[in-house]
């Protein structure tokens, strides 16, 4: 019988018994993470032994982990990133690597950086402090709250994310700007939205919302220089890899005042350890939003774990998967 | 003409700070004298009935928000009074019947960057809740990160019910904002006609079946002696247990006693509040740590920004100009005591 692990430790036991049925009924027997976080390496090394398919979170699929992996013919990644993977290894060695990239993925994203930005624009984790420390009104309110209407939004990268974000803010009449390596003129057309160059789009937007990738090309794609040419009360939302953003120059610059606030929600290190710069931050940065990176996980989770099973069932049946991401090892 | 001769005694006794400045120079540069009050951020400093009538006894217009509560007994008191102008929406703090009666025009300014702000700030209330984003920020910042899984996972907006009690300019621009999110807008409003619902797209419902299928329950309705407390206990009780309110309309809307028991038995899932039966909440029931999580506050600034700030200021201004140029300002709300004041007043053509 084949063997399916399942990394992703967060499953609620209602998804847990839908997955391990839907998996069982094709044969295909289902051990769990029971640690409460992510493997490292190691335990990912010796978690491997005698195992078909992976059910794949943020543990790290490197190329010790690929070479040791005696029976893995799948990484089913639950999720859209798949920078933990090492694709080069996994192709080599004929093991199948899929993602979910369904619809419900990128309309969670879309709402958590949506409620990022209001938040700050809004200034709903001040407000809220205040009230509770007995402040009720100050005059410094009235220079706080802004409305999303007369601001330009900036989406770096228009893919399935970066779309569903620039419909909620074509919504509220915001300006939307965006820049991507692909132009889509169609899309432009249909939603009255701009391309911009990447210069341009950091030098004019109000908002600046991330969605690309990570690779060698885009890690640290906003750093000093970018956040210096941002307006002085602009805000960074970045909801898709921490590593995009080089955190330390982040946190100088909301520090120092170059920008006007940040909402984070991915961190180079989950959860981040001492020495990472938001650590304890506290209360420290009160223009600095942080969510969990659980972000699309509780809403999108459903529709994700079932398109992973089905990516896990068809490669174990010697079917193509939907989502393959080297579909050329079944070749 | 007589109107150009006019001089008028204006006392702005809640200007908004820093552009109140702007608004007095205009006035002062079309006839008016201007005196000014305590400013917006004095909120625990109401004048008191007998100060009104004191310091307001030669007035021909106040310009207000909502602090101070313009009774009849002012009304009828200050015998210059021609004008009651009130920056937002909802008069509910001045009574309106007793300035008919004397004459008295009473003007709210429902500019576009008012109702627009306040539609925003609600949003932003309910995505905020719908992520439990305060719980959320509080513990990444002290290194809690997934071990309160339960406390920190949040609900996905798509699918979910918007209930909108009240479909004024206000709710029905929440209903526009919230489309592009495939959701299912539900309003309660027994004075809307169902051709203004069509248009928006929105199912009306009675009010019975916005508390029971609202996953989140926007409150944008006026206050009036209808929907004084109108979210009691009985209303609390029927709805979801999984279902959050935002109300950014009026503290009183909702009885914050029974509020505080539905928060802490469970009845319904949050809340997030821009205003309180009382402001500021210093005895409300709501403060109780008890219940914080479940409790997004914020002090009465749904609706507040610069850009709003200006619209409403220079609105009130408007319409205090064109009063003392005879003509009653479209925004009038008693307009049936127009030829009272004409006549009262020897206003106009």
């Amino acid at each position: 019988m084949a063997r399916c692990l399942n990394m992703i430790y967060t499953l609620p036991d209602n998804l847990r018994e839908r997955m391990t049925k839907m998996l069982n009924a094709h044969s295909i027997d289902v051990a769990n993470n029971s640690i409460g976080r992510w493997f490292t390496e190691d335990e990912l090394i010796k978690g491997l032994k005698g195992i078909d398919a992976t059910l794949a979170g943020d543990e790290p699929y490197g190329s010790r982990v690929i070479v040791n992996a005696d029976r893995l013919k799948i990484i089913a990644r639950v999720g859209v990133g798949y920078d933990n993977i090492d694709m080069t290894a996994a192709t080599k060695r004929g093991i199948l690597v899929t993602n979910t990239p369904v619809p419900e993925l990128a309309k969670a994203v879309a709402e958590e950086a949506f409620t990022l930005m209001l938040s700050l624009l809004r200034r709903i984790t001040f407000m809220d402090k205040v009230m509770r420390n007995g402040i009720y009104y100050t005059s410094d309110y009235y220079s706080l709250v802004r409305e999303a209407f007369p601001l330009t939004l900036g989406i770096i990268g228009l893919g399935r994310i970066g779309k569903q974000i620039a419909k909620r803010a074509v919504g509220f009449e915001m300006k939307v700007q965006y820049y991507d390596v692909i132009r889509d003129n169609e899309v432009e057309r249909q939603m009255g939205i701009r391309f911009v160059s990447f210069e341009e789009l950091l030098k004019t937007s109000d908002v600046i919302t991330v969605h690309i990738p990570l690779t060698p090309e885009t890690r640290g794609i906003i750093g000093e220089r970018e956040l210096k040419m941002m307006k002085r009360d602009a805000i960074l939302i970045n909801a898709a890899r921490g590593a995009l953003v080089d955190e330390k120059a982040l946190y100088d610059a909301l520090r120092e005042g170059l920008i006007g606030g940040a909402g984070i929600s991915v961190y180079t290190q989950e959860p981040p350890r001492e020495g990472h710069p938001f650590y304890k931050i506290g209360e420290e940065l009160g223009n600095l939003v942080l969510l969990p990176h659980v972000g699309d996980g509780p809403y999108s989770i459903r529709a994700q774990l079932d398109a992973a099973v089905g990516e896990v069932i068809a490669a174990l049946e010697g079917k193509e998967p939907k989502y393959a991401l080297n579909a050329d090892v079944l070749r | 003409m007589m109107s150009a001769q006019r001089k008028w005694k204006v006392w702005w006794i809640e200007p908004m700070p820093q552009v109140w400045r702007a608004g007095k120079e205009i006035l002062e540069g079309n006839n008016c004298e201007v005196i000014m009050g305590r400013p917006q951020t004095d909120a625990d400093k109401p004048y008191s009935e007998d100060e009104l009538i004191e310091q307001g006894k030669d007035v021909d217009v106040i310009l207000l928000i909502a602090r101070e509560k313009i009774t009849s007994r002012v009304l009828n008191d200050l015998k210059n009074l021609k004008l009651v102008v009130k920056a937002g929406i909802g008069v509910d703090n001045i009574d309106v019947q007793a300035a008919t009666r004397n004459g008295i025009l009473v003007v709210n300014t429902p500019v576009p960057a008012d109702y627009v702000g306040v539609a925003e700030g609600a949003v932003a209330r309910l995505l905020a809740l719908a992520k439990k984003l305060v719980v959320c920020d509080r513990n990444v910042k002290g290194n809690v990160w997934l071990s309160d899984y339960e406390k920190i996972k949040g609900v996905y907006v798509k699918g979910k019910t918007i209930g909108i009690l009240g479909l004024g300019r206000i709710g029905s621009f929440i209903a526009r904002l919230m489309k592009p999110w495939e959701v299912r807008v539900i309003v309660y409003d027994p004075y809307v006609l169902e051709e203004k619902a069509e248009l928006l797209d929105v199912e009306l419902v009675d009010f019975y079946t916005l508390l029971r299928d609202s996953d989140f329950l926007s409150i944008n309705a006026i206050l009036t002696p209808e929907t004084k407390h109108i979210i009691d206990e009985g209303a609390l009780g029927r709805m979801k247990k999984t279902a959050y309110i935002i109300n950014t309309a009026r503290g009183p809307i909702i009885d914050e006693g029974a509020l505080h028991r539905a928060l802490k038995a469970g009845w319904i899932a949050g809340a997030a509040l821009d205003v309180f039966e009382e402001e500021p909440p210093k005895n409300s029931p709501l403060m109780d740590p008890e219940i914080s999580d479940k409790l997004l506050l914020s002090p009465h600034v749904s609706g507040l920004s610069e850009e709003m700030e200006r619209g409403l200021t220079m609105a009130q201004v408007h319409c205090c100009i064109m009063a003392l140029q005879g003509k009653p300002p479209k925004s009038t709300l008693n307009r049936d005591a127009i030829d009272k004041w004409k006549k009262k007043f020897d206003i106009g053509a």
